[in-house]
This record gives C-alpha cells, structure tokens and sequence, in this order.
C-alpha cells in the first residue's frame, strides 16, 4: 500500500501551478475550441492552453482531490492505471470531432507557459505530425493462427514430406527415427512459410486501406488469453472515409485465410497513438519501430 | 458475415502498448524526470505480464467511465 506523507510532500509541490497535457490538436489563432463536457485526469476538467496555430489540451492538476500529487499517485499501479484510462478517455472522445496528436501518458508541465513555449519551440514538427495524422484514426487488427487446423489443412504436405513418408514405410528403426524427426522438422518449416505468407499478404492488404502501418509486438498467449497462437499483432493509421473499406478488407481476408486457421481480431479506433512519431526534447525518436 | 470491431471495449495490454511506448514526447519540458515516470512503466509493464490476465474494460456506454470487465484466464 503507498504510504504517503501528506504535508510533507505537499509543499514540495505547491508552489507549481502545474499541468497535465493529453494532446495537442490544430487551431487557428484566436479561435475558440468547442470542446464536448470531458472529465479528465481524477475528474478535472480539461481546457486548452493555445499555441502558434496549435492548441493543448489540458488539466490544472497540482495534487489529486485526495491531496496526493501525481507522481506519487503513480506508484501505486491500481492509481496509476486508472488515470492512463483517464488520459485515454478524454483522447477517445474527441477523435469522432477531430484530429488529435496524443501525448504519450505521463506529460506534467510546470505552468501554461512551459505548455506554449514547448508548442513554439517544436512548432514546425507537431504540424508536420498533425498533417500525417489529419483526419485518420488508429485500427489495430491482431492475427491468430489455430495451429491445428493450419497444419491438417496442409494436410500430407509437400513432396519432400510425402517422400520422406514413403520411405518411412520401409525403413529399419534407426532410419525410421531418422525419418520421424525429419518429417516432424519439415512439417513444422511449412507452417511457418503459411504463416509467414499469410501475415505478408494481410499486411499488404489491409496497407492498401492505410495511409501507414507498423507492427506491434507480439503478445503472448499469457497477455491476450486465447488459445489460437498471434502471428501478428499491427496497428494501422486509416483515414475515417476509407474506414469502411478497411473493414471490408479484413472480411475479405478472413473469408481467405480463415479456412486454414487464421483469424481477425481488429481492435479500435484508437488515438493514433503509433503514428505520432515523435520524441521531442531530448534528440532521440524511438517511436518508429 | 459481421465484424466484431470492440468499439467500446479496449485490452489494457493494448493500451498501455500505446499510451506509454508511443504518442508524443516532451520530455525537455515536462516536470516529471523521465526516470521517475520509467519506473511507473516497467512496475505496470510486470502487473501486465503477471495477473492482469486478458484484463478488459468496457466503455459505459452512459457514464463514460471506464468499468474493468474480467475474462476468464
């Protein structure tokens, strides 16, 4: 349990007026933003600090109503997740509106003038990033493979299997031993090559509906709890009117490939939280994987 | 044929995925050392990989919150 110190801590922080961003959206100079009612970070409500044709959204958050301030609202991982569900939240809502560069979870600024001089100061590759993701939303599309459909739709397999299988029939035990092994490896090579094939001709597919793609990693049976095995787990950056025909490839893909044990799990829309591409501030982007 | 697309309903692996390798960084700026919010990430990261399980959360439709919905593991 997070033991925490309260008038100790808090005049550590109490005399920062600070604020959380979620996201930074375009906005002409001196237009107002009409936000929908959003609750953000602990319930606070959420305003914009504006910029050199930008704008952020943000949160005056000194400490929670609790007293606690957020770094040591984060140690405590039921906290903690929660308000990255919050962060998400007020970022989900405005994504059916408009465009929105999400900050990745965790940016406190010390004032709103911190939040304006980090827009002008990173002015030209926030619109540049604003411009890639202008009017596009994030679909994630996850694929299974049931290993045991893959493998009896394969079914007696490929010559060298079928080869090895024929002289199996004949052979003495430690040729047979041999042998085993030699059809268990090959078996094993050619679903691979099925997956393999069948995770590039998705890829390529559902990239035709995309304005981008990247892959994610790859979750374990652990993580996503099924029993089917992911083969791919991407995100891809769709733009809302080529929302429907993406959806339309997915089905195309599944009346394809589901015969032979895959499957579809699209996931979305999401901020496009994969292709905001930048780390600003230190000179380094590892964002692009 | 329908397609299930989970439009109100989100795995927490998924989101933390985004919410905390990708979006924009401003670390120069923020207040938060960067060490600090490290920290916070490999402790969810373990509570992800050990019994937050397929953990889901469903979208109230109404109220907006966010309500953990468990799945059997």
């Amino acid at each position: 349990m997070l033991r925490f110190e309260q008038d100790e801590n808090r005049s550590a922080y109490a005399d920062v007026r600070r604020v959380y961003v979620y996201g930074i959206v375009r906005a002409e100079d001196g237009e107002e933003i009409s936000l929908p009612p959003l609750d953000g970070l602990s319930g606070f409500p959420v305003r914009t600090i504006p910029g050199n044709g930008m704008a952020a959204l943000v949160t005056s958050l000194e400490t929670s109503a609790a007293g606690v301030p957020f770094e040591e609202e984060l140690k405590d991982p039921g906290r903690a997740k929660s308000l990255i569900l919050d962060h998400h939240s007020v970022l989900q809502r405005l994504i059916g509106e408009r465009t929105v560069l999400p900050m990745r979870f965790g940016a406190l600024f010390a004032g709103d003038e911190k939040v304006s001089n980090a827009l002008d100061e990173h002015r030209h590759v926030l619109l540049e990033a604003l411009e890639r993701v202008e009017g596009a939303r994030e679909w994630g599309v996850k694929i299974y493979c049931d290993l045991s459909v893959l493998r009896s739709h394969l079914g007696e397999g490929s010559p060298a299997i079928l080869a090895a299988q024929g002289e199996l029939a004949a052979a003495k035990e430690g040729r047979a031993f041999f042998l085993h092994r030699r059809i268990a490896r090959l078996s094993e090579e050619e679903a691979d090559q099925a997956i393999a094939q069948c995770v590039e001709a998705s890829r390529q597919r559902l990239r035709a509906e995309a304005r981008a793609e990247t892959a994610m990693k790859l979750q374990s049976a652990d993580v996503h709890g099924r029993s089917d095995e992911m083969v791919w787990n991407g995100t891809l950056l769709v733009a809302k009117p080529a929302e429907k025909r993406f959806f339309a490839s997915v089905v195309e893909l599944t009346h394809i490939h589901g015969p032979r044990g895959f499957r579809y799990e699209p996931n979305g829309p999401w901020p496009p939280f994969s292709f905001a591409a930048c780390r600003l501030g230190e000179g380094e982007d590892d964002s692009a994987n | 044929m329908t397609l299930r697309t989970e439009h109100d309903e989100l795995a927490l692996a998924d989101l933390l995925d985004r919410a905390l390798n990708k979006g924009i960084v401003l670390w120069g700026e923020a207040t938060i050392s960067l060490a600090g919010v490290e920290l916070v990430y490999v402790g969810l990261k373990v509570l992800v990989a050990s019994y937050a399980t397929a953990e889901r959360f469903r979208c109230a439709a109404k109220s907006g919150a966010w309500l953990i919905k468990s799945e059997g593991v």
